[in-house]
């Protein structure tokens, strides 16, 4: 007798028939996402060989996404969507996708959840952002390829997909510099992270192609320094028109403007962000930039498949443009 | 009945007196064939109607592409491009029927929209929206912008991203010391990204960047040689006043390589050694180049092409929603022109 470890073996050890185990190791469809994952666990735990098993022609790719834990449970909807989406591309590619997620105390303690390590995955998702060491942690401790999804890639060798924050502010700003306002001011916290950052150098850019001088009193935080919450001051002299680098500083920016009794679009203008949000009337009627979050699932998903089959070593960082939604929240001004 | 000969490679050899061997590497996109070279070829073989063997077979519909390079192309890359886009089509076979037709000198006032004779368009290094627009609402078939982004919306366009290149320079050169870096920035919307990533990078680093060192509208190469001889002398008299300063700059960043290359001409003349005194960087160098050179960013000019014709592919295939903008990353590419500086005694530390 050999002592090699059979379907067999592993059918009866984890109590399913040897279809469902061959099912779950190839990759195919019809197991679920946490059985496949207990079988391919016990798979390995006794000895089997997937090297020989898993033919890598074969569709079936194993795709973990981490997601910091908080994204999800604070009910932004915006996370979900992008999993959501990114999980029907992966099996639109007829891979499959196993969600972890990763808690706060987890990224302080560094601790990497143990599926990701353990299990024969071909790739890792990575939807949202972490802090540095953790990203430079995960990086170290998983040797597959790892895609970022809304996450720039400095410093970490991994491939990367963003939205077009830069061009896409340029645009925004460049709609209210066309609808006659010159005087225009930015909301959002720059120090925030390389998207909000690059979405006011699109602001400046805009300025500086019309020769306008920024206003620095114009320049706005969206959050409280000391405990982040979100908080707008707003100057004693207004601009015009405000783009904000979200739709939900929109929103927090037009309940300030309102305790002053003043009115979007009659008294002054304001475009958003994003467009991610809905269930508030203002946002309903808010004119922003549509992050295209289809389009960077399918690039993040086509990189991926691209890094398993070894299409490219090299890294890759993509800008996905989105577009202007016209909605009501700016007023035309006469030259 | 006089049938029109077919064009070979050995008649485009012959008329330039190169070998078959160069033709076939230039039209291909092979390496080995100097630029000038190359472009001489491609627009010859353009002239003279040369179709080559793999766009000839199978008996489909041809599909036409019109490439429009602007009078004032500055945009050295539009052979380099077009090289490497047929070289594209023919790895994937799909678009065997795809004919690249180079419109050289096209602006505005041209007719030749009524004729259908395209199915897409590529506008290369436009040099305004306003051309753009025009040939937007002329053209009844997709539009694609290649190197500037069309401000229009919902239209499609592949370009360099100069904004986080520049960072990339910028943050690169901090990361080795420099402090008092000059910018010369490009042109138009290169030039105004480039320093937004200027920016961007000192506040990255949290430095404040120097007073009265960034320039803009600086571009050498294929315009008329008496604007390149301005823009020389204009180059020329800039360095000049900024050695001459009580601050000097550590670290040239230049907007291309051409003025990169300019610069450390008029530094040399001034017994200004470089990298050992002075760092210059460059900012467009093509991927197929082997040279090391000037230390500058180097594009993935055959992602673009490729990606330039699937954009165009699937609007011409009925698309209606735009990619937008699609912008692609520079490396860094080392070269020759940079050193470290150590820090001077600033905090007496």
């Amino acid at each position: 007798m050999s002592d090699k470890i059979r379907l067999k073996d592993i059918a009866e050890k984890t109590e399913v028939s040897i279809v469902t185990v061959s099912n779950a190791l190839s990759g195919k469809k019809g197991v679920s996402p946490a059985l496949r994952k207990n079988i391919i666990q016990t798979a390995r735990e006794m000895g089997f060989d997937f090297a020989k098993y898993m033919n890598r022609s074969v569709p079936g790719k194993s795709i973990s996404v981490i997601m910091p834990a908080e994204n999800v449970m604070a009910g932004t909807s915006f996370y979900w969507q992008l999993y959501q989406k990114a999980a029907k591309e992966i099996s639109k590619n007829e891979g499959f996708t196993i969600l972890e997620l990763v808690r706060r105390e987890d990224e302080e303690g560094g601790r990497i959840p143990s599926g990701i390590l353990e299990m024969e995955n071909d790739a890792v998702l990575l939807i949202g952002s972490f802090g540095k060491q953790y990203m430079k942690l995960l990086r170290e401790k998983i040797h597959i390829p790892i895609v970022l999804l809304d996450c720039m890639n400095n410093g970490i060798n991994a491939d990367a997909v963003v939205s077009d924050n830069y061009n896409g502010m340029y645009r925004m700003t460049k709609y209210l510099m066309d609808a006659g306002h010159r005087e225009i001011g930015f909301v959002g916290s720059r120090s925030l992270g390389t998207a909000i950052d690059d979405r006011y150098f699109g602001y400046r850019k805009a300025h500086a192609a019309k020769r306008i001088g920024i206003r620095k009193e114009w320049v706005l935080e969206d959050r409280d320094s000391c405990n982040g919450e979100r908080k707008i001051r707003l100057p004693e002299q207004l601009p015009t028109a405000f783009v904000c680098s979200s739709d939900y500083s929109a929103l927090i920016l037009s309940r300030e403007l309102a305790k002053r009794g003043l009115r979007v679009p009659e008294d002054i203008s304001v475009v958003g962000f994003d467009d991610l949000m809905d269930g508030d009337p203002f946002l309903n009627s808010l004119t922003t930039y549509q992050v295209d979050t289809d389009r960077m699932c399918e690039e993040a998903v086509r990189m991926l498949m691209g890094k398993i089959l070894h299409e490219s070593e090299e890294m890759e960082l993509r800008h996905i443009d989105g577009r202007i939604i016209e909605r009501a929240s700016v007023k035309k001004l006469r030259k | 009945m006089s049938v029109r000969k077919k064009v070979i490679l050995k008649d485009i050899a012959e008329q330039l007196d190169v070998s078959v061997v160069t033709v076939s590497n230039a039209l291909a996109g092979r390496r080995g064939v100097g630029q000038e070279m190359r472009k001489k070829i491609i627009d010859l073989a353009g002239e003279m109607g040369y179709e080559s063997a793999y766009n000839m077979s199978g008996n489909d519909r041809t599909i036409r592409i019109g490439v429009f390079t602007p009078q004032k192309a500055r945009f050295e890359l539009s052979p380099v491009f077009l090289a490497l886009g047929k070289q594209e089509l023919r790895r994937n076979r799909l678009n065997e029927k795809l004919v690249f037709l180079p419109i050289p000198r096209i602006n505005r006032g041209y007719d030749g929209f009524q004729d259908d004779q395209f199915d897409g368009y590529i506008v290369f290094g436009a040099e305004s929206q306003a051309l753009l627009d025009y040939i937007c609402t002329k053209a009844r078939v997709p539009v694609l912008s290649f190197g500037r982004i069309n401000e229009s919306d919902r239209t499609d366009s592949v370009v360099m991203d100069c904004f986080h290149g520049m960072f990339h320079v910028i943050s690169n050169l901090i990361g080795m010391g420099h402090r008092r870096i000059c910018l010369i920035g490009a042109t138009s919307q290169y030039g105004l990204d480039q320093e937004m990533g200027y920016y961007k990078a000192f506040d990255a680093a949290g430095l404040v960047p120097p007073e009265d060192m960034t320039y803009r509208n600086f571009i050498i190469g294929n315009i008329s040689p008496q604007k390149n001889q301005e823009v020389c002398e204009r180059l020329d008299f800039l360095v000049r006043e900024l050695m001459s300063r009580e601050i000097r700059p550590t670290a040239f960043a230049c907007g291309s390589d051409t003025v990169a290359e300019e610069t450390i001409r008029i530094l040399n003349r001034m017994n200004i050694r470089v990298p050992q005194d002075v760092s210059v960087t460059g900012f467009f160098k093509i991927d197929d180049e082997e040279d090391p050179g000037v230390t500058s960013l180097t594009w993935p000019i055959q992602l673009m092409a490729k990606e330039a014709l699937n954009v165009l592919r699937r609007r011409m295939e009925g698309e209606k929603d735009a990619c937008g903008v699609i912008s692609v990353q520079g490396k860094w590419n080392p070269g020759n022109s940079v050193a470290s500086i150590t820090q001077e005694p600033e905090s007496g530390a």
